[in-house]
């Protein structure tokens, strides 16, 4: 990171205006803690230093990533839909979580292929398998209508071990998630290609 | 302070760094006058600096940017303002057979709007046997098997061959009530006509643009139109058709586009995703809704009345089937067995479809049962409306041109046919009031504003409106006064039905 983002305390602003200051005789002083001149400075200094701050600090705020500020974080929410029907709760999660929240949302745009998928689903915490319907070697049990031939590459059937259900082979559906695993599943739901039905088992 | 950590004014500034010097100086700068003085224009500077960072951190972020900003955000996904579009439609034209309208030919309406045609154009002799007259009163009804291409206003030549011969007339302006029926006044014999009918007239159907653009230039049918240059043989006045000029839009405003960006950056956009596709179907203007219907696992299921093959192909029959282009069903219970197929299907008209069969098997008996999933894996239906245009259902143009824009984004594993857009058919929702108070024409006005927003915002394709929904509008109406409405409906009295490809829209209110 370039030192003009850096947090500079007060006596670094107060030797910075100093030092537009002309060296001469008149300003002799500037550089002297005892002297008039640089304790006027550094009155001024804090009020520089407010400032500069507040512009250090807006740089770190523009990146979720490093995002600290209440105000901040809730334009991005609002810039990113939040609270919306998959992220239902901002006020019962901590400051981390509503960062990550908006983060999952991010990572979210732009998904295009399965291990895009997949690594979403990491950033829930989940480690989900993800095949296609003509992947899948026994029929998934609760596709009703035209499971196997034409529309079956456009099936993606979506299972995990860290789903909070028993069943194996799949005979428990229809599978009712619980948690980040319903935000999950509405999560794939919102940016699947519309042409395509999932499945969960 | 304000938002960001912004002082309130120049004077918290003032105040503060005048505080800081004199705590750092004992006192001893600020009994320098100039000093002070300095120190108050350091603080108005710094307060304005102050106040472009609080700027650019409010237009860093879409919800609190201003409208010239929107652009910075929106432009990066490519979502710009929708430009206004010029309407266009067809306009009917009369004069002697044969005679010449050149593409590029000047139109205008009483208002001054200027239309042009679109491609060359010949007045031809139309003579047409219709399906039916009939009189009612004065009013005489002339129906025909297909579209007559006619207009309100138009003058058709003759009606001959009528018996009783009172239906007969010469140069007659009528009105077009459907787009295969027109009507006109003339006293006489009530009941149908019979006898070797002909209907005559010399018109030419044109496509036309309007020359500027706006929702301004949208006309209804009928509108009287005049050439703006003489055509030789051709007449002056012309008439838009049934169909009327559509299609014209005003340029987006900011809360529109605001709302199309916040909405592509609120929904996670994936390649193809239904947040995709809605967002690219307004970038069509004056789409205002989309409603996307994505695979499902729910089997429908319609009856079959009959079968009828030519050929190889089976014309199934089914009443208001509510199926599209390139639906895959399966067909069981028909006997021969051959007729029994999952297959793709070719929708003919609202109750007929067709599809293919092997051999030339006879007309197929037995209860004979389509199965459908109303969107299969592969396909996406597409739904969308014009809730700022008179008529909230797009026309076929406005329908190919959401298509073709999509087409543009299609992916490559997925076949054009599977994309299924659409224009729902309207099913119009009257509403009788028993007893209205305050009924009063401003209470009135407000109940009729009321259900034509609901009607343009909250109805969904395929969607029943409740009973209860529709009340609730009505009740949380206030007229200018502030009262709301003491009410009764005679009509409706149940939820509405809705079809898979329909909406409702708002139909005629009648008050007390």
């Amino acid at each position: 990171m370039k030192d003009e983002f850096n947090i500079k305390t007060v006596q670094e602003h107060t030797i910075i205006a100093a030092s537009f200051l002309p060296n001469d005789n008149l300003h002799f002083a500037k550089n002297y803690a005892n002297s008039d001149l640089y304790k006027f400075l550094k009155g001024m200094a804090k009020s520089f230093k407010d400032l500069d701050d507040l512009f250090s600090k807006d740089w770190n705020n523009m990146s979720i990533l490093t995002c600290d500020n209440e105000e901040f974080l809730s334009l991005w929410e609002s810039s990113v839909g939040i609270p919306d029907n998959i992220f239902k709760q901002t006020n019962s999660l901590s400051f981390e979580q509503r960062k990550n929240q908006v983060l999952t949302k991010l990572t979210s745009l732009g998904v295009l292929t399965l291990e895009d998928m997949k690594a979403l689903a990491n950033l829930l915490g989940l480690t989900v398998t993800i095949k296609t319907g003509e992947e899948v070697a026994y029929p998934p049990y609760d596709v009703p209508f035209i499971p196997i031939g034409e529309g079956a590459k456009f099936i993606l059937v979506i299972s995990s071990k860290d789903f909070n259900d028993t069943g194996y082979p799949p005979y428990d559906v229809p599978f009712t998630p619980t948690g980040s695993e319903s935000l999950l599943i509405d999560l794939f739901q919102s940016i699947k290609p519309a042409n395509t039905l999932l499945i969960v088992t | 302070m304000a938002e960001f950590n912004t002082p309130d004014s120049r004077l918290d500034i003032y105040n503060k760094m005048q505080a800081d010097v004199s705590i750092e100086t004992d006192g001893e700068a600020l009994k320098v006058d100039s000093v002070k003085t300095m120190l108050g224009a350091i603080s108005a500077r710094l307060y304005d600096l102050y106040r472009k960072r609080l700027n650019i951190n409010k237009q860093s972020f879409l919800p609190t940017c201003d409208d010239e900003y929107l652009s910075v955000h929106g432009e990066p996904y490519q979502i710009t303002l929708n430009p206004a579009t010029p309407s266009e439609g067809y306009v009917v034209f009369g004069g002697s057979n044969g005679a010449t309208i050149s593409a590029s030919s000047p139109i205008q309406s009483a208002t001054g709007l200027i239309f042009t045609t679109q491609t060359d154009g010949t007045i031809a002799l139309q003579q047409v046997t219709p399906a039916s007259i009939s009189r009612s009163g004065t009013l005489v009804t002339v129906s025909f098997s297909t579209p007559h291409n006619l207009a309100s206003g138009f003058t058709i030549d003759s009606i001959t061959g009528c018996t009783p011969d009172d239906f007969n007339i010469t140069n007659q302006v009528i009105t077009v009530n459907a787009a295969t029926s027109i009507q006109f006044n003339k006293a006489g014999t009530q009941g149908n006509a019979s006898g070797t009918i002909i209907v005559q007239w010399k018109s030419a159907l044109i496509k036309v643009q309007s020359s500027t653009a706006g929702i301004a230039t949208n006309l209804n049918h009928g509108t009287l139109l005049k050439l703006s240059e003489a055509i030789v043989d051709v007449n002056t006045n012309c008439y838009v058709d049934y169909s009327g000029l559509s299609n014209g839009t005003d340029v987006e405003d900011a809360v529109s586009y605001r709302q199309r960006i916040k909405d592509r950056m609120a929904n996670p956009v994936a390649y193809f995703n239904n947040a995709f596709i809605e967002s690219e179907c307004k970038k069509v203007s004056g789409i205002t809704r989309v409603q996307i219907f994505n695979p499902t696992t729910t089997t429908a299921q319609i009856t079959i009345s009959s079968i009828t093959r030519y050929d190889n192909v089976a014309i199934a029959t089914s009443n208001s089937h509510g199926l599209l282009d390139n639906t895959t069903i399966i067909v069981s219970g028909a006997n021969p067995v051959a007729y029994n197929l999952q297959t793709k299907l070719i929708v003919l008209d609202t109750n007929r479809f067709a599809y293919k069969v092997a051999g030339t098997p006879a007309n197929p008996t037995g209860t004979i049962i389509a199965s459908f999933s109303y969107v299969q894996p592969g396909q996406v239906r597409i739904g969308i409306l014009r809730d700022d245009d008179a008529s909230i259902i797009p026309s076929s143009t406005e329908v190919e041109k959401v298509k073709n824009k999509l087409l543009e984004k299609l992916p490559s594993n997925m076949d054009n046919t599977d994309l299924l857009v659409f224009s729902p058919t309207a099913v119009p929702q009257n509403f009788t009031f028993s007893y209205l108070y305050p009924n009063t024409t401003a209470m009135k006005t407000a109940i009729s504003n009321s259900l034509d927003n609901y009607f343009r915002s909250k109805n969904k394709i395929g969607v029943n409106d409740k009973l209860a929904s529709l009340k609730a509008v009505i009740e949380n109406t206030f007229d200018p006064t502030g009262k709301k409405p003491d009410f009764t409906l005679s009509f409706p009295t149940q939820d509405n039905s809705i079809g898979l490809n329909q909406i409702s829209t708002l139909g005629t209110i009648t008050y007390p």
